[in-house]
């Protein structure tokens, strides 16, 4: 069976988020580096915004040469806490289509979809989704590259910068990966290029003319690598931590709210989320986690560890509600509010009960829910209580 | 509205339903007291519309009327009072003085329209009961009570009124404790119950250790009848759980153990367990516990052995530490008599030298160890 790969790949991260924080930098070359000292600074070009592209400066360039090449551009110093958290954020993102999500660095990341399909639909629609919800979250966009290995959906992700999408289906890999420059060869450098170049080889598609054991012979190891790259064949697998520690799901909210209502309407869907996704993954936690930003970015994270470990949708409401309850500043305008589950270990045994019909209901309402979304998609059915504005809800929508 | 009290009576009045003011509430009207200055008493009302307590004391009054004033302020002001005589006046804009041979003190206070009233206790069934007894059933039990508001039922005191005797039950599904007395008039009525363990605390709190004190069951409420006071309380509608069928009657591995050294033991093991599961493991066997605690997290672990008198096949069972001493600690008797079966079963401790007239039962679930 084929898989389903995708790259996502942040477009000029550090420098569109300063863009999105401050509109007046809009349209304008935005370059996040080391203070340039009018030209003597040191240090280099951590990302740059697409406008100071234009002018030839690109990351990882010292900064006294982006100076030159662009002295009006507005140089920014980095706000790491800033950017890890855009990214930790970005990432909650991808975890809600698959598990198997291999970070390459604080912007870029391999998913494993094949499995999703199912519940999101094909490669294309799961790339528009995961495009759209950054988008929506974060007011900022991601380059997708959609193939059946890494290498393909790394290439693919990076044609059409920014705000991309490429998918390459299965049977279109030759027209896809033949016409690309042999710069595109992964681990092919500077030395490697020119041998190619001197045996004719200009394309990836001029290198499939070479049987595997001449360019072995050229090229070495290397050479059956190549091989396997110019024919699109990549077995590596996305590697990811398949021992998950905690499920969590959070909101940013449109307009910063201070309705303790609609936070906790929030607060069930973000348990019904949680609990779903646990039950999926046939896991029970014992430590319910609360986090709660207000609108002046002042966060705090609560939590409370509960003798049953549970994954009832019902059960991670109460808690958080409860968290939610004693710790809410009244009147404080809230941005995002987070739920999350922990403490799957299950070394430490399992503590025994007297009465075990009591939360039979709850159960039955999870089981039941979990069946029709499965069936008919995450949006198919929630609790009436979740609901923001029942009569918004027109009839067509179902 | 006037009157004038001394500050003893005024303070101590108040701190009695002062706790029942709830810590956060939607409805802010709740974060007052009523006071109610009628008939030469000063009657204070407090509510969190499950629970609502009222005091009075002796006033001279000028003026009758009634007034809400936020709670805990009241109290702050009085509470830094000498014992003076306090005269306490409201006009008609609800502005209120308290004035004093220190001063005079001013703030707003709020009609008592918008005050929840009082719930009507009216019902047939009534019981009295010893004061030293209640409290001592309350105290026995309530620490076993559930904080799981998914079940209502289990947050609360199951209390059973027998012709002949009178139980309550308390349980959060992994332990459980009966107390029954005998000692008891027939009321001529039997009832059910389940009261919330907030009321109870108050009822506690409020019950000396002399005399006696009268309880009216209507269908929705519970009143506490106590000296200088009344708690009334909104009785838990959920069913309780059928208790009896989970408790086994027919267990032959009997263990006896003196308490104290017992619950010392587990004391000290349990200090190198998992403090996320304060997990603890007996080994029964041959009139010997070995108590032990491991906590592999971290690296810390303990192993202690005492005495006890067993002679059944050897049992390894493991349970949560605090479970365990939460309910040693309510056994008031020197030697306990601990019956178990296997290690998924639950384990029951009754004290050796019981009380007369008094049954004391004690449950607890232990935890499954997979090894």
């Amino acid at each position: 069976m084929n898989r389903l790969i995708l790259h996502v790949d942040m477009d000029a991260f550090f420098a569109a988020i300063e863009q999105r924080d401050h509109p007046e930098y809009q349209g304008k070359p935005v370059i996040v580096g080391a203070d340039p000292k009018n030209g003597k600074g040191r240090g280099v070009v951590s990302t740059c915004s697409y406008e100071a592209r234009k002018f030839g400066v690109h990351s990882a360039m010292p900064i006294s040469r982006a100076w030159k090449l662009c002295p009006h551009g507005i140089y920014v110093f980095p706000n790491g806490r800033l950017y890890q958290q855009v990214s930790n954020e970005v990432f909650d993102i991808l975890y809600e289509f698959t598990d198997a999500v291999e970070p390459l660095s604080i912007d870029e990341a391999f998913l494993d979809v094949t499995g999703s399909q199912k519940l999101f639909g094909d490669g294309r629609s799961i790339a528009i989704k995961i495009k759209e919800r950054i988008f929506e979250k974060e007011k900022i966009t991601a380059s997708v590259g959609v193939a059946p290995n890494k290498y393909l959906a790394k290439i693919a992700s990076d044609l059409q910068k920014p705000d991309g999408l490429v998918v390459v289906e299965p049977d279109r890999i030759k027209d896809f990966l033949f016409p690309l420059d042999i710069s595109r060869l992964w681990g092919a450098g500077v030395h490697t290029q020119e041998m190619l170049k001197k045996m004719g080889i200009q394309t990836i598609g001029d290198l499939t003319a070479y049987p595997q054991n001449i360019l072995e012979r050229k090229l070495g190891k290397m050479g059956s690598h190549f091989f396997n790259l110019a024919h699109g064949i990549d077995d590596r697998p996305v590697e990811y931590d398949a021992t998950v520690k905690s499920v969590s799901n959070e909101h940013t909210f449109m307009e910063d709210i201070d309705t303790p209502e609609v936070i906790y309407k929030c607060l069930l869907k973000l348990s019904e989320k949680v609990g779903y996704r646990l039950r999926q993954k046939k896991l029970k936690g014992r430590t319910i986690h609360l986090k709660l930003r207000y609108n002046d970015f002042d966060t705090l994270t609560r939590n409370k560890t509960i003798m049953q470990n549970t994954d009832n949708t019902q059960n991670i409401y109460q808690i958080c509600l409860e968290l939610f309850n004693t710790n809410y500043q009244k009147n404080r305008k809230v941005r995002l509010i987070g739920v999350g589950v922990s403490g799957f270990d299950e070394r430490c045994g399992h503590q025994l009960t007297l009465f075990n019909n009591n939360y039979s209901k709850y159960e039955k309402i999870d089981k039941l829910q979990d069946d029709l979304i499965n069936k008919f998609g995450k949006k198919s059915v929630y609790r009436a209580e979740s609901m923001e504005n029942p009569d918004a809800t027109s009839d067509d929508e179902f | 509205m006037e009157f004038t009290i001394s500050r003893n009576n005024f303070y101590h009045t108040l701190q009695k339903v002062i706790n029942v003011i709830p810590a956060k509430s939607t409805v802010d009207i709740l974060y007052n007291v009523l006071l109610i200055a009628e008939e030469n008493q000063l009657r204070i009302i407090a509510t969190d519309l499950e629970i609502t307590q009222i005091a009075w004391s002796e006033c001279k009054i000028i003026k009758e009327s009634s007034v809400t004033v936020p709670g805990k302020l009241l109290l702050d002001i009085i509470r830094e009072m000498p014992d003076i005589e306090l005269n306490f006046a409201v006009d008609n804009n609800l502005k209120i003085i308290i004035r004093s041979e220190l001063g005079e003190y001013k703030l707003s206070g709020q009609s008592k329209n918008e005050y929840p009233s009082v719930p009507l206790v009216d019902s047939e069934d009534k019981l009295a009961l010893k004061n030293a007894l209640l409290k001592r059933m309350i105290e026995k039990t309530i620490f076993a009570c559930s904080t799981d508001n998914l079940r209502p039922a289990l947050t609360g005191v199951f209390c059973q009124i027998f012709e002949e005797e009178y139980r309550m039950i308390a349980t959060d599904g992994h332990r459980l404790v009966k107390i029954v007395n005998k000692d008891f008039q027939n009321p001529g009525f039997s009832r059910e119950l389940i009261i919330p363990t907030k009321a109870l605390n108050f009822v506690a709190r409020n019950l000396p250790e002399e005399g006696e004190h009268q309880i009216v069951i209507s269908e929705s409420h519970v009143l506490f009848d106590l000296p200088n006071t009344k708690i009334y309380s909104r009785i838990i509608k959920d069913p309780f759980p059928d208790y009896e069928r989970v408790i086994p009657s027919d267990y032959s591995k009997i263990m006896r153990i003196a308490k104290d050294d017992f619950v010392s033991s587990v004391k000290r093991v349990s200090l190198f367990s998992n403090p996320m599961t304060y997990q603890v493991r007996l080994k029964i066997d041959n009139n010997q516990v070995a108590v032990h605690a491991q906590d592999i997290d971290f690296g810390g672990e303990a192993h202690e052995t005492i005495n006890c008198s067993y002679n059944s096949e050897p049992i390894e069972i493991a349970y949560n530490a605090n479970y365990l001493l939460d309910l040693l600690k309510h056994v008031d008797a020197e030697s306990i008599r601990f019956e178990i079966e296997d290690a998924d079963g639950p384990g029951l401790i009754f004290p050796e030298d019981g009380k007369q007239d008094e049954e004391l039962l004690m449950l607890i679930m232990p935890v499954r160890v997979t090894d």
